[in-house]
């Protein structure tokens, strides 16, 4: 597959995700020459709880969802889940790792992975 | 008894602009970017059905004591964006998500209707936008409250 930023990764269940339900949030890509964009969805999670992690060119997002019902609350009727996220993107080789920055806000995830200087587009001038 | 009624054509309040349309693919199946990034298999993606989100804002409705609650889940929302109605004890939320983009900025639209419960002190109700979720407190009126009654 031609991947112009990452891939998700499929990954062996690990002792951590069999013992909570985690599930894959929702993403969105933008690219653009400088830099692939990506905003995850993960509404109900605090700064605090974002887990990433660079190994060997994935990058790993893990974020359990606190649960923010007073235990008095008495579940009526319920659409949402409780399940924690955990998102697995493989970094293609034209991102520079070194300068990923991240950011949370109103519960949406925005990683920024800028594209390497040497694999921008350039124009070559004639001598 | 029934207390808070789910209404499954709440969506369809607002009028599909084309952006829901580009929204909903977005969201639920992800067409475009399945084909980039999806492996097939790959467990957890179904964790929400297409039917589910395209019915509208998801919400979950507790209740204690004092008050109804419906919380909702509104990812990339800004308290400015966040539109919250109760007429005839039926509570609208539309709320309008901007994303930054190459082209503009992109807003999407989404809502969700729920009949309330006779019985709530309309002019207490209050709202609470944190982490993109949010939280719709509905105080019940004292008549709906438990309370003791003392014996002469």
């Amino acid at each position: 597959m031609n991947n112009p930023c990452c891939n998700t990764e499929t990954a062996p269940a690990s002792a951590e995700t069999e013992t909570r339900p985690v599930r894959r949030p929702r993403y969105q890509v933008e690219h653009s020459p400088e830099a692939h964009t990506v905003r995850v969805e993960l509404p109900g999670v605090s700064k605090d709880a974002v887990r990433l992690h660079l190994d060997d060119g994935v990058l790993h997002l893990t974020a359990p969802r606190r649960s923010t019902v007073p235990e008095n609350w008495k579940p009526l009727h319920r659409e949402l889940s409780d399940a924690g996220y955990e998102l697995r993107l493989k970094l293609n080789d034209r991102v520079d790792e070194s300068r990923l920055s991240a950011g949370l806000e109103d519960g949406v995830l925005t990683l920024v992975l800028p594209v390497k200087e040497t694999v921008k587009p350039r124009s070559i001038s004639l001598q | 008894m029934k207390l808070i009624r789910y209404n499954p054509v709440g969506a369809a309040n607002v009028g599909l602009s084309p952006l829901e349309g580009f929204f909903r693919q977005s969201l639920t199946g992800l067409p475009a970017f399945d084909a980039l990034f999806d492996l097939p298999g790959f467990p957890g993606f179904k964790s929400q059905s297409p039917a589910q989100a395209a019915a509208g804002l998801a919400v979950d409705v507790y209740e204690d004591e004092s008050s109804y609650y419906a919380r909702l889940e509104v990812p990339g929302v800004k308290k400015e964006d966040a539109k919250i109605e109760i007429e005839d004890r039926r509570l609208s939320v539309k709320v309008s998500r901007k994303t930054p983009t190459a082209e503009g900025e992109v807003s999407i639209e989404m809502a969700r209707t729920l009949t309330v419960p006779e019985g709530i002190e309309v002019e207490n109700i209050s709202a609470k936008l944190e982490d993109g979720l949010l939280t719709v407190t509905l105080p019940k009126a004292e008549a709906r409250k438990p309370r003791l009654i003392e014996l002469n």
